[in-house]
């Protein structure tokens, strides 16, 4: 048995070696030199790199935006995604209507802008509804599409016993529904947040590297910084911004975990 | 047993009208005006119109007038093709280690370093990945952007949402049958995920397509930019046919998936 496991361990070794070189002891490596005076060789700095970032304005600004943005994006996008899959029922063809849809998110950023572009004013005006069109006209779809399959494969019987005892559509959905569908809001939460992220792609073909004030993010700081060559001062931002996104995600993870239900 | 009503059956339609009308009109859009003509014309009558509005000048402009197109769609497949192919390998053999047998201590900590590398977003990591395709002399070539996608951890927790489901008791009986486990996850698992990984492969292939801030600061040389950069700067003159054109293969490999890539969409 102990012999199996480690052979099957050997089947991780390439992707974990990868990982280890391109992203795990560089992480680490970042981490420690964000209290370094310089990149490279070590010179303690204490917490004067961080000091530093919080100080500025433009690092204020775009965590700022981003965290905001992201609660605020993402909420519309499971609301409205939640709203979909409960209109459109388990009813025939929407499955199919529903893959349709989800093709959005595999087409090119190019094309959305593009788009955009056509909207006279749009980009200038109001460039945080424009994210959100984007953001929302991407990944509506493969949302409703992964929660509606989701309630499909609810046990049937759960529904029945509701409706005997009297239960409407709606209370059914705000007691049970919504907490078997927890664990799946969950999942896209993680899903939409490295999808939110990948903004800066649209961000860049829109505005190139500055972008208004109103949609300037963490991305953006992080892309522009880099040609000056302040590692260590992007490390403390990275490292800021790391421990931010973990502690959100944890929240979110633990947030209502005592009234999921599964089947 | 169904809710179903009559205003519930309206509430459907409407919502199907709009979802749908709100996700093509971009592609409609774009599409219609790609088929403007370049240079603009005098419109006075029914055929001035046509000319102007039903014309191929966009498309000729970039199958046979853009050299510099086709050569940032080649740049663009080059880092494409072996990143995917790479990724698939790594993806697949870590899903396998990761969720076969009894699940053990190591397997739910790695699993665990997975997800939390696969929140981080592209551009935080680029100051860690830089540090080490630095250190390893690989900035400049194609390969530091090949080699940074192909571990991207996100693909292997992807590839291990999928490999879990698939039962258990298939690899005991293969094993009890004396079943190498290379021999396994050659002939059982991989068979088993062959929709999931179609799924990896539209899905990173979609991203890759996009990809921007990745060869900008690893390869540093414009004459290996993606398209997605080159389209950035096209004008009018072809830029909605550029587009168009440049999502075709997508949407090509969207249909081709078909319909067991879509029910693996759905088991997430």
């Amino acid at each position: 048995m102990k012999n199996i496991q480690r052979k099957q361990l050997a089947f991780l070794l390439p992707s974990l070696l990868g990982l280890t070189a391109f992203f795990l002891v560089p992480l680490f490596y970042c981490f420690v030199f964000s209290a370094s005076r310089t990149f490279g060789r070590f010179r303690f700095a204490g917490a004067d790199n961080y000091l530093a970032l919080m100080g500025s304005k433009a690092f204020r600004l775009a965590y700022g935006n981003t965290f905001v943005l992201m609660a605020g994006y993402i909420a519309a996008l499971l609301i409205l995604s939640l709203l979909v899959s409960y209109v459109l029922e388990n009813s025939k063809g929407t499955m199919a209507f529903l893959a349709v849809m989800s093709a959005a998110m595999f087409l090119p950023s190019v094309l959305v802008v593009r788009f955009v572009g056509i909207l006279p004013g749009a980009a200038e005006n109001s460039p945080r509804l424009v994210f959100l069109f984007i953001f929302l006209w991407k990944h509506v779809g493969i949302n409703a599409l992964i929660l509606r399959s989701a309630s499909n494969r609810m046990d049937p019987a759960w529904r029945e016993a509701a409706m005997i005892d009297g239960a409407g559509k709606g209370a059914f959905f705000w007691h049970v529904e919504f907490f078997y569908l927890l664990p799946y809001l969950k999942f896209l939460f993680i899903f939409d947040t490295t999808c939110f992220f990948k903004l800066f792609r649209e961000s860049y073909l829109l505005y190139g590297l500055y972008p208004p004030d109103g949609v300037y993010m963490i991305q953006n700081f992080f892309f522009n910084n880099f040609e000056n060559a302040n590692y260590q001062r992007l490390s403390s931002g990275g490292t800021i911004a790391v421990l931010t996104l973990f502690a959100v995600n944890l929240l979110v993870y633990k947030a209502g975990e005592k009234r999921e239900i599964s089947q | 047993m169904r809710f179903h009503s009559k205003s519930s059956g309206f509430a459907r339609m409407a919502v199907r009208l709009l979802l749908g009308g709100f996700v093509l009109l971009p592609v409609g859009a774009v599409a219609a005006l790609s088929l403007r003509s370049p240079v603009s014309l005098k419109v006075t009558d029914l055929v001035g119109a046509a000319e102007q509005f039903l014309s191929w000048g966009q498309y000729r402009n970039i199958l046979f007038h853009s050299p510099e197109y086709w050569k940032c769609f080649w740049n663009t497949l080059f880092l494409l093709v072996p990143a995917m192919a790479l990724t698939v390998l790594f993806a697949t053999l870590a899903a396998y280690g990761l969720s076969c047998g009894r699940r053990s201590r190591a397997q739910t900590g790695a699993v665990m370093v997975y997800i939390l590398l696969s929140l981080l977003p592209t551009q935080i990591l680029l100051v860690p990945n830089f540090v080490a395709l630095s250190a390893m002399g690989l900035i400049g070539s194609r390969l530091s952007v090949v080699l940074v996608c192909a571990f991207s951890p996100y693909y292997v927790y992807f590839m291990f949402r999928i490999c879990r489901q698939i039962a258990p008791e298939i690899y005991e009986a293969a094993r009890m049958e004396g079943a190498g486990e290379l021999k396994i996850y050659r002939s059982i698992a991989m068979p088993q995920m062959k929709s999931g990984i179609w799924l990896l492969v539209l899905i990173g292939s979609a991203d890759l397509w996009n990809m921007v801030e990745q060869p900008l600061v690893f390869i540093q040389d414009p004459s290996k930019y993606p398209l997605t950069v080159y389209l950035r700067d096209m004008d009018n003159s072809a830029g909605y046919a550029g587009s168009i054109v440049f999502s075709l293969p997508v949407m090509l490999l969207f249909l081709l998936c078909g319909r067991d890539t879509v029910e693996q969409i759905e088991l997430l």
